[in-house]
């Protein structure tokens, strides 16, 4: 379980985050807000890329700081940023990632082999990276993200590039592999999430407004409509970008 | 034309551009002023020919010859006056006797010039000894001028010979056709007339080496700009796709190409120009080229300020043919690693050309028309001269001219062809590292550490094995291409020294005892002939026959000095013994702290590892490192040894042709000897061997490269960025050695950054604990987090 208790980051004077609290169990979490509501901030901390100026984040009730490597043993990340190197092959990166993660050798093989396979790129993942369409890169942060199996799976706008066949495979594999673990989508796509999300986390302003599931979010902000008319509801005149 | 303005703006906005341009036009000017203090100081000042220059102006040719010669005989005769006056205060009898003889030899010249040697004034150098010896080289050059008839007479007589004597008559018939054309051409400038300029200022416009290198990474940059960058970007689907995105455009960007190559030669070549012409005068630049030394065999009849310009218009032709050639490459293949490859061959190719054929063959067309020739512009004007490819023969100068402009033409057309008829401009497979993949044995390495992918990273995505193969290469170029002869004195130096080799013994100290006992009579010889001119027994000129052998002996006295100091120190030193010490002195920079080899090690270091830590940020791929296991501590751990292992190779790069080279010139006789047998080293102790105080010097130099590895690491951790990490770690670790090198400054702030102050002081006690401590302190700061 992730706990996340009394989270405050500011940049300056501008606070980013103000005191977030949630508990996530097994399951999809919908990460949704403007830009500049906090969302990256979040994800950052959550990854251990930032600190948070006050508060803590608890994984099975330690603190992530303290578990340090075990944490980031458990933890799957997929940045919006294409972070690739072109001049690897996919299969390069995959191997890469899967270093960085320490999987034992004996397994890494066959470890790539499933998530190419789940990720569809078995036909390319020998062609350099700088040859991938964007879509691809995609698909291949994904892969990533997922390699080795991990507790905690964050995506940052995992859907952004695909098209349509290619989402509703991702969004297929995300709820299958939501059953064992915990995984948070942040996205502007809001369809993306809306059958999937076990609980939608709204954050405004560096607040967390609500963390609830769709369906009571639609019957309290737009009865009759769906999670896009929530979003629209709820950030109305908000959008910054 | 507005394509063209678009195609302009893409490169003086670009940043990369931008900032190199600066840097190395930085870098250009303070060539400029270093080589202009570097001769101040160690030869003839520049202010000494525009001095000249002005007094020179305005006289016609006999005029200037009466100027120049009175001058020399005044510079000449005080400083004759300054030897007979200092040899006559000699205790040496001999000594004194040579003082009178000189003075009575010089008699007029010594009267003339007495009153005035009391206290004369050096107008053109300060300096009486640079003021003799500048004065000596003018008089010989404006000799030569004055001879230019006689010169072209010479010409028009050896060929003759050649024609008509039997023994030459085996010559081909071509290469006789060759000679009478070069005979008809110079037939013809009989009736050129000149009028001696000293021309200081064109001999170095004409030598700019390293203004010839910072244009070409210019426009290097500049094709990258015009196509690889847009390849990279996949920016060629939307231009391709436009009307105007095919024809039109890659014409555009042939002409911002040429606009590009015209301005950057414009302010590179012409700040040179400016430069050279402000600080060395420029004379009557309406004067034949013939008037100038350099020129004066040269067959274009035309006047200086002409022949600039057609040296301009030379170099931008050159400079614009090889653009072209970068430009056809970075369109024909698929990326920047394929595109240098490519171009390195090419120079290598033309290199192996130019240095296997030879001046005379039948095909050294192909010598002179070649991309290492051509870079000596002046070449193609210096002199007179036919380019043969077999049975054709046409004259060097507008031959390569004419053959430039072709080829300009024809890779013009290349590339126009090959842009309009590539569908799909991007990015694509590395067509040579696939190639190379396909051999058994990297097929077989297996990426599964984050070690290999780091190595993979600095070696392969950041280019780095390129370098290194670059660098090796440069290396072994500049190796070969040392001057390794050694002057008569130092022969003379080490040959005696290699008979002494080894511990003083009563025998080697009978030597010396003998040559100096050898001296002292060749001394006492001279007198005797001086006393015998004196007394009239025999003539002047008898005398100085007479002279001869004895001059020749004491030809060494002055080397000698340094065997007897060496004969003195070992007396005083029992521990010591005799070591030629001239190549170890140089390695272990003993009285210089010049050494290139250190300014090249430095610059590749920083290119080869700037982007390490940079390409994460870059990349955003930091986010991952950061949520992964063995991300941030073991990536940066793996880096550091990465980078520790790459640069130990370039190291040994550096070192290798440095120890080689002195072995070759010098020797490396008597390691096992006493490091205090080399005199610099006396407070050391005596059990440590040359050999083990040479390991020590390049361990210890080897531990503070380390420090600069991770100086270069920690700039560019902290700034992120690759032009500024770039920039500042040339501001840390180059400018201070730049400085101190060219001795602008004695800059010893802080040592440990240069390499080559460490010379000699490896031993001091501070030195290898704080370059340590240092060390520490750094690795724990970049190992510490990436965030």
């Amino acid at each position: 379980m992730l706990e996340i208790k009394d989270l405050c980051k500011s940049y300056g004077s501008k606070k980013v985050l103000n005191n977030i609290n949630c508990k996530l169990s097994n399951g999809v979490y919908g990460l949704l807000g403007p830009n500049g509501a906090g969302k990256s901030t979040l994800m950052n901390i959550v990854t251990t890329n930032l600190k948070a100026d006050s508060g803590s984040i608890l994984w099975d009730d330690k603190e992530i700081d303290k578990l340090g490597n075990d944490y980031r043993g458990i933890l799957g990340y997929m940045p919006q940023q294409q972070g690739l190197y072109n001049g690897f092959t996919g299969y390069m990166f995959l191997n890469y990632i899967a270093v960085l993660k320490d999987i034992p050798k004996n397994s890494m093989k066959d470890e790539i082999k499933r998530v190419t396979e789940a990720v569809n790129l078995t036909d390319n993942i020998n062609r350099k990276i700088g040859t991938y369409s964007g879509g691809m890169k995609q698909r291949l942060l994904i892969a990533s993200a997922i390699i080795g199996n991990p507790k905690l799976i964050i995506f940052d706008e995992p859907t952004a590039g695909l098209d349509p066949k290619e989402r509703v495979r991702v969004k297929k594999m995300i709820h299958t592999l939501s059953k064992d673990k915990i995984i948070i989508v942040a996205t502007h796509i809001v369809p993306d999430i809306e059958n999937m999300a076990k609980a939608i986390l709204v954050l405004k302003d560096g607040v967390l407004l609500k963390e609830t599931d769709s369906d009571k979010l639609i019957e309290q902000y737009a009865p009759n409509g769906n999670l896009e008319d929530v979003y629209m509801s709820i950030f109305a005149g908000d959008e910054k970008a | 034309m507005r394509i063209t303005r678009f195609e302009f703006l893409k490169i003086v906005t670009n940043k990369l551009f931008i900032v190199a341009f600066l840097i190395l036009w930085f870098f250009n000017l303070l060539f400029l002023n270093y080589q202009n203090y570097s001769e101040s100081k160690n030869g003839i000042p520049y202010e000494a020919y525009k001095i000249l220059e002005t007094d020179l102006s305005g006289k016609t040719h006999e005029e200037k010859g009466k100027y120049i010669n009175e001058l020399y005989e005044r510079a000449k005769a005080i400083n004759i006056i300054y030897n007979i006056q200092s040899n006559a205060k000699s205790e040496n009898q001999a000594i004194r006797e040579y003082a009178d003889s000189l003075r009575e030899e010089n008699k007029e010249l010594y009267e003339k010039y007495y009153e005035e040697s009391k206290n004369p004034t050096w107008k053109y150098t300060g300096n009486g000894d640079t003021e003799w010896s500048f004065l000596e080289r003018i008089k010989n050059d404006y000799d030569k001028v004055s001879n230019y008839q006689g010169t072209i007479n010479d010409i028009l007589a050896s060929a003759e010979t050649q024609q008509s004597v039997s023994i030459f008559k085996t010559k081909d018939e071509v290469s006789l056709k060759s000679i009478t054309k070069t005979a008809d051409i110079y037939k013809d400038m009989k009736n050129v007339k000149t009028n001696y300029e000293i021309g200081e200022s064109i001999n170095k416009i004409s030598n700019t080496t390293l203004t010839d290198f910072f244009v070409l990474i210019l426009i290097f940059i500049i094709s990258t700009i015009l196509i690889t960058e847009e390849k990279d970007k996949n920016l060629f689907t939307i231009i391709k796709s436009t009307k105007n995105g095919n024809g039109k455009t890659i014409m555009a960007k042939i002409m911002t190409l040429f606009i590009g190559v015209f301005l950057i030669c414009s302010l590179f070549y012409g700040t040179n120009y400016i430069y050279y012409l402000s600080t060395l005068g420029c004379g009557n630049i309406f004067a034949t080229i013939q008037s100038v030394p350099l020129l004066m065999l040269s067959t274009l009849k035309i006047n200086i300020l002409e022949y600039l310009f057609i040296l301009f218009g030379a170099k931008v032709i050159f400079v614009f043919l090889l653009s072209m050639i970068m430009f056809y490459l970075s369109i024909k293949f698929n990326n920047t690693v394929e595109n240098i490859f490519a171009f390195f061959i090419i120079i290598l190719g033309n290199f192996i050309i130019y240095q296997s054929i030879d001046p005379t063959s039948s095909i050294n067309l192909l010598k002179s028309f070649n991309l290492v020739s051509l870079l000596n512009t002046n070449e193609i004007f210096r002199i007179y001269d036919n380019l043969r490819f077999y049975n054709i023969l046409a004259s060097k100068t507008s031959t390569l001219l004419i053959l430039q402009i072709i080829t300009i033409i024809l890779f013009i057309i290349l590339s126009f062809i090959k842009y309009l008829k590539s569908m799909n401009m991007r990015v694509k497979e590395n067509v040579i590292w696939e190639k190379i993949k396909k051999f058994k044995i990297l097929k077989n390495i297996r990426f599964n550490s984050i070690f290999s992918f780091e190595t993979y990273k600095l070696l392969f995505v950041n280019k780095g094995l390129l370098i290194i193969i670059f660098f090796a290469i440069f290396m072994v170029f500049n190796f070969k291409n040392q001057n390794y002869n050694m002057s008569y004195n130092e022969m003379f130096y080490k040959n005696y020294m290699d008979i002494l080799s080894g511990d003083l013994t009563p025998e080697k100290e009978v030597l010396i005892q003998n040559t100096i006992e050898e001296y002292t009579r060749a001394n006492e010889g001279l007198s005797a002939i001086n006393e015998r001119i004196e007394k009239g027994e025999i003539s002047n000129i008898e005398g100085r026959m007479l002279s001869q052998p004895y001059e020749d002996i004491l030809a060494t006295r002055e080397i000698f000095n340094r065997i007897e100091e060496k004969y003195d120190y070992i007396k005083e030193n029992p521990k010591a013994s005799f070591v030629y010490d001239t190549g170890y002195n140089k390695l272990f920079r003993v009285n210089t702290n010049t050494n290139e080899n250190d300014i090249y090690l430095i610059i590749i270091t920083i290119i080869v590892l700037t982007n390490l830590f940079i390409m994460e940020y870059r990349t955003g791929f930091i986010q991952i490192l950061n949520a992964t296991k063995n991300g941030y501590r073991k990536t940066a751990r793996n880096k550091i040894t990465t980078s520790i292992l790459a640069c130990t190779v370039i190291y040994i790069i550096s070192i290798i042709p440095e120890i080689l080279g002195t072995f070759k010139m010098y020797g490396l006789a008597n390691l096992n000897d006493s490091i205090v047998s080399l005199g610099a080293f006396h407070s050391l102790p005596t059990g440590i061997s040359i050999l083990s105080y040479l390991i020590m010097f390049y361990i210890v130099r080897y531990v503070s490269y380390i420090l600069l590895i991770l100086i270069v690491l920690y700039i560019s951790l902290k700034l992120k960025n690759m032009v500024f990490a770039f920039i500042t770690s040339i501001f840390v670790l180059l400018i201070p050695i730049i400085i101190s090198v060219l001795k602008i400054a004695e800059i010893k702030i802080f040592p440990l950054m240069n390499l080559s102050i460490i010379g000699s002081n490896i031993l001091a006690g501070f030195f290898v604990p704080t370059i340590v401590i240092i060390s520490i302190f750094l690795y724990n700061s970049i190992v510490k987090r990436l965030e």
